[in-house]
């Protein structure tokens, strides 16, 4: 099968550098050093045009072609990548100055004009990636050759790592004014600066890369990249098994280790938290004591296990991985010290009940929308917790359309409790589930299932953009997480484990939450010594 | 296949020239139809008592105890959840069988019914069923399932009622095929020209004649209609998540494979045993019924 | 069931060829057809509009979205439009065959379709290979040896093919042959060539199990009712030899009935693919379905089901022209 030749003596050398943004340390990777062949998996890409469907880039494909301005390394913190340089000359101006000599996979050079574009591409109206986008951003546009300047309504602290997100690689201009009916679909594909270049690209089966010898950080050790489609986690396990597939990120984590017969690489997650979530607006969650008594019947790590391991138990709303953007772990301690933490406890549970306006129970409807195993498994769990404090709940399948149509439909009060995963959609702590709260999203089209909010925390999101302070913003963010403590419109469960399965002749040092944040991860793997 | 096969397969059997000379095949050795009885009668027990017969609770969850393998506590050992997967087994006999035991008779009674009146009467009648039965064909009934419970995510019973609308032309079609081969015999003239009553002899004569592929047709409606519902449940279509289920079993613990095959073959097994068990009690009743019948 | 003589029953089949040549019933077949598709088409187009979700919510997914985006993909799509007419725009299209983009992948659905066509088409062919050769040659052989023990164990395991649903036997074979023996591949259709023959045995044998089962059944019923033919007996009584019997006297009128159920099975495998797809991880056109099903995909469900429609009774069609030509009671407009 795969041919293995010898391991890369400066591979790693050359990757921190790269990693840390310098051009210098640019090496000749083929030759001895060349990896043939990486086999990776995902769930099916179908267009690789970001505004048509936002799974492209989250498969991690896409970053292996189109690089992002900035990326985030291991410590959180902002580094150049496409941006050598960036600037903030007043609070609502944002200029990055682009690296010199970088050219995409066709030869042609990266200008300013290209940045807009792609930036203008993805946010124009219709684009399936506009969310990325603040609401009061105003413009974006070229200084010159090499310098973009985003310009803001008002000051926003969640920009800042906009230009880091792996959604908005830049690709170029001329080859979508050359291809605009097909743009990113097979057979025209993408063109990026990145390391690889999309050779072949069919959305039933597999997409082929090659190495990109006139990358800017200089030729990548992998050849070639033979990217599969997989149905389910299961055929991708048993692909593993068989050693027709060297790397995975599993949805289905137990499961997946189980069958492809391989310890799964976890590490802490980035902020994506499991969330009992009870709509406020109907019976009986509208009833804080039922909330408060449901918070502390749930026994996370129980559920950890029904969710198939790979979690942490969680504690606050705004998990303190996130918050650790704003200050060191002591400092995010000392915020959250009085924040209350509605800790398992049958007792004091039973008591909540009590004092509810239903001490003698209440029978329920829970929503399970078909996402997965884990989903269902965990919704199973929590049926089964409830009972102990006297809630009769009944599942209620939903596919995950009509769940997706109920939750954001006009009609609020339609939500059914259910078990929800909130995605953090950026690692600013404020900005990543903002989607989710305040009484702005609890309207037709946004994602506040709960319906809940309070004028405290309305004024709270507002404020945490408004600084740039990180110390100002972790108080915020405290304050915010102590509202939800208290009145509980959802529960948080658990904290994700990011996971990998990784074939045993390579290895990422750096594989972290983030990775996704780092422009084309797949430069940090190499083969294992 | 399965649904649709079996379905066919009884239209195909009657033929065209059924005063033919009957072919002796014993349908199978005599302790094989016991068996098969037997087990039918194990699986109406369950499906009739429920869990009550279960050695544990089919829903209790012990999250510390999870894919458990086989022992003396939990003969099957456990699932994803913890749960025995013996007593989910007999929990989930009740859907595996209440299901198809419905369709089965639903689709006997309307396709009895449409099938003698449509070879009895022909004309209207006869080319209206004839038109359902071609559109029945032109999109088999699995793939209707699949855009129907997939769009509006089905849940058990619209799921069997669909499945009943889809059976019955297939059954109108047997019975219909019989019918018009009663139709030129002596006897059907013989009882008009008495003045006989058209509602007797398509009841009290024809269909006494039509009965044996009919009533054997149901069996093997009843078995394909065990593999279509259990498909359904395997693709996510069918009951909901919790709900013990052997398609939703096989489908929840495919995962488990490597693990604890048990939790996922077992289910696979009884489906495979109750459909087999009922064509062969099809074949049995078939001959049965026509060599005793007045013929 | 008991073996009995295998025919096609349909009266109405025969009333037509007796009445008119088969040209026009062909003719009167395909004109049934389209009245047939359109029917279908739009049982589909309002059972997906009735149903709830909406396609640009599953396009964007569990993502927060701009009221803009949302705006202009209803739009894109017709979906701002009253039912009937939405109906309409995609009822002209598919009259000039084209039926639109795929919402989920932005792709012409023709594409999409043919992208996956290929290897469901191998999939089937393979597997009704498969099910005709294994099937009649069994059939055959558990009719010349009729009551020992090879027609035994082929009858007692027709009975349990026939009951086999085709994805619980996916499973199995999953489980026993690229599992614990790891022989064939567990997903995927390879690479082309031998490879992509090699990944599509397994599904291919999941889904001929039941219409193999079912062409045993019936071959072996359609041979043992021609050897009991007088013109076989006498045949015998001539002295002619066992092989010289069953090549130019059985064989031939066994197979009648036989190539006419061929319709039935290839429409059967058509359905079976689904569910071997979606176990296999074969991303053909049954998985195409299920997947577009999910995520009200209506163009692609739309573009499918014709297509499955088309074929089935294309099919149909076939076998019963087939029919016709082969058995010369038809053919010579006798009964």
């Amino acid at each position: 099968m795969r041919k293995r030749t010898s391991l890369v003596a400066g591979a790693l050398v050359v990757l921190s550098l790269v990693i840390s943004g310098c051009t210098g340390g640019s090496t000749d990777g083929s030759g001895d050093d060349a990896i043939d062949a990486v086999k990776i998996g995902s769930s099916a890409v179908t267009t690789l045009d970001y505004t048509k469907s936002n799974v492209g880039y989250g498969s991690g494909l896409g970053s292996l072609m189109l690089e992002p301005l900035l990326i985030i390394d291991a410590d959180g913190e902002l580094q150049p990548w496409l941006a050598e340089s960036w600037k903030q000359p007043k609070p609502t101006v944002y200029e990055y100055h682009l690296r010199d000599g970088v050219t995409f996979s066709d030869g042609t050079k990266l200008t300013a004009q290209d940045v807009v574009f792609s930036y203008d591409y993805y946010r124009g109206d219709g684009s399936a990636n506009s969310y990325n986008f603040p609401s009061s951003l105003r413009s974006i546009e070229a200084v010159d050759d090499r310098t973009v300047r985003v310009t803001l309504n008002e000051p926003n602290a969640a920009w800042a790592v906009v230009p880091a997100r792996s959604q908005l690689g830049i690709f170029s201009k001329a080859f979508y004014d050359a291809n605009r009916s097909s743009f990113g679909q097979p057979g025209t594909g993408v063109i990026g600066t990145g390391p690889w270049a999309l050779a072949e690209f069919d959305p039933t089966s597999q997409a082929t890369l090659t190495a990109n010898s006139a990358y800017w950080g200089g030729a990548p050790d992998i050849q070639k990249v033979d990217w599969t489609f997989f149905s389910t986690d299961t055929s991708a396990a048993i692909a593993f098994r068989s050693g027709e597939l060297d790397v995975y990120f599993p949805d289905e984590n137990r499961a997946f280790s189980s069958t492809a017969g391989t310890e799964l690489i976890a590490v802490p997650g980035a902020g994506d938290t499991g969330n009992f979530v009870m709509n406020v607006l109907v019976k009986p969650w509208n009833d804080v004591h039922v909330r408060r008594a449901v918070a502390m019947a749930l026994d996370r790590a129980a559920l950890v296990e029904a969710w198939g391991g790979f979690a942490e138990p969680a504690d606050y709303f705004i998990p303190p991985t996130l918050l650790q953007q704003l200050g060191t772990a002591d400092e995010v301690k000392t915020a959250l010290a009085d924040v209350p933490t509605n800790a398992f406890d049958l007792n004091a549970a039973k008591a909540e009940m009590a004092a509810s306006a239903y001490p003698e129970g209440v029978k329920v409807t829970i929503a399970v929308a078909d996402f997965g195993d884990s989903y269902s498994n965990v919704s199973q769990a929590i049926v089964a917790q409830l009972a102990a404090i006297g809630i009769t709940a009944e599942l209620k399948a939903e596919s995950s359309e009509e769940n997706t149509a109920l939750a954001l439909g006009a009609d609020r009060t339609a939500i059914l409790a259910q078990y929800a995963t909130y995605g953090a959609v950026s690692a600013d702590p404020g900005d990543a589930f903002n989607y989710a709260i305040g009484s702005a999203n609890a309207t037709k089209g946004n994602w506040n299932g709960t319906n809940w909010s309070n004028d405290k925390v309305d004024r709270l999101i507002g404020e945490g953009f408004a600084t740039n302070d990180p110390a100002k913003r972790l108080s915020i963010y405290a304050q915010m997480n102590n509202e939800f403590a208290v009145n509980v419109p959802s529960v948080p469960l658990f904290q994700f484990k990011e996971t990998l399965a990784l074939s045993d002749s390579l290895q990422w040092t750096g594989f972290d939450a983030l990775w996704t944040s780092r422009g084309p991860w797949l430069l940090g793997i190499t083969p294992k010594s | 296949m399965s649904g649709v096969s079996a379905s066919t397969t009884m239209s195909e059997a009657v033929s065209t020239r059924g005063t033919g000379r009957r072919r002796r095949r014993r349908a199978a050795p005599q302790f094989i139809i016991v068996c098969c009885f037997v087990f039918i009668a194990v699986v109406v027990l369950f499906a009739v008592t429920g869990s009550l017969l279960a050695p544990q609770d089919p829903s209790v969850q012990n999250l510390s105890n999870i894919t458990a393998a086989p022992s003396a506590e939990h003969l099957l050992g456990t699932d994803a959840l913890g749960r025995d997967t013996l007593s989910r087994l007999i929990a989930g006999t009740g859907s595996a069988f209440v299901g198809p035991l419905v369709i089965a008779l639903g689709s006997f009674l309307i396709g009895n019914l449409l099938g003698l009146l449509a070879g009895y009467r022909g004309g209207r009648v006869d080319s209206l069923i004839m038109r359902w039965i071609d559109l029945m064909w032109a999109i088999p009934s699995l793939l209707i399932l699949v855009v129907v419970a997939g769009v509006v995510g089905a849940s058990y019973w619209p799921t069997v009622l669909i499945l009943v609308v889809l059976t019955v032309p297939l059954d109108a079609r047997v019975v219909r095929g019989a019918t018009l081969e009663q139709m030129p015999r002596p006897y059907v003239e013989a009882a008009k020209t008495v003045g006989v009553s058209d509602r007797r002899i398509m009841w009290l004569h024809i269909w006494p004649n039509v009965a044996p592929i009919s009533v054997a047709n149901t069996f093997l409606v009843f078995a394909g209609s065990v593999g279509i519902l259990a498909s359904l449940s395997f693709l996510g279509l069918g009951v909901p998540p919790g709900k013990p289920d052997w398609g939703l079993m096989l489908a929840e613990n495919q995962p488990l494979l490597f693990v604890q095959p048990l939790a996922c073959l077992a289910p696979a097994v009884l489906i495979i045993l109750t459909a087999t068990s009922m064509t062969v009690i099809g074949d049995w009743a078939y001959e049965r019924l026509s060599e005793e019948g007045p013929r | 069931m008991s073996a009995v003589t295998v025919t096609e029953p349909v009266g109405e089949r025969r009333q037509l060829s007796d009445r008119w040549p088969i040209l026009l019933f062909i003719v009167r077949r395909l004109a049934a057809m389209v009245v047939m598709l359109a029917l279908v088409s739009f049982l589909v187009f309002s059972l997906v509009h009735l149903a709830p979700g909406n396609p640009v919510d599953a396009l964007l997914g569990q993502k927060p979205r701009t009221p803009e985006t949302v705006a202009a993909l209803t739009a894109q799509f017709h979906l701002d439009r009253p039912f009937l007419e939405q109906y309409a725009i995609w009822a002209s299209g598919a009259l000039r065959f084209d039926f639109g983009t795929a919402i989920q992948s932005g792709l012409p659905v023709m594409t999409q379709i043919a992208s996956r066509l290929p290897v469901s088409i191998a999939l089937g062919i393979f597997a009704f290979l498969l099910t005709m050769i294994v099937g009649v040659g069994l059939g055959i052989l558990a009719a010349m040896r009729r009551g020992r023990t090879a027609d035994r164990v082929t009858t007692a395991s027709v009975v349990v093919g026939l009951s086999t649903p085709t994805f619980v036997a996916a499973i199995l074979l999953l489980y026993v042959f690229a599992v614990l023996l790891s022989w064939f591949p567990a997903y995927g259709k390879g690479s082309g060539g031998l490879d992509t023959l090699w990944h599509l045995t397994l599904p291919a044998i999941a889904l001929a199990l039941g219409s193999c089962a079912y062409v045993v059944k019936h071959t072996r019923a359609a041979m043992i009712d021609v050897l009991d033919q007088d013109y076989i007996t006498f045949a015998r009584a001539r002295g002619l030899s066992r092989t010289r019997i069953l090549l130019t006297y059985s064989l031939r009128n066994a197979l009648i009935p036989v190539i006419t159920i061929g319709g039935v099975v290839l429409g059967g495998l058509i359905v079976g693919a689904v569910l071997v797809e979606v176990t296999f991880s074969i991303q053909g056109i049954g998985q195409l379905l299920v997947q577009s099903a999910g995520a009200k995909d209506l163009p692609v469900i739309q573009g499918v089901t014709m297509l499955i429609g088309v074929l089935i009774i294309s099919i149909n069609l076939c076998a019963d022209v087939i029919y016709m030509l082969v058995d010369p009671r038809l053919r010579l407009g006798r009964r």
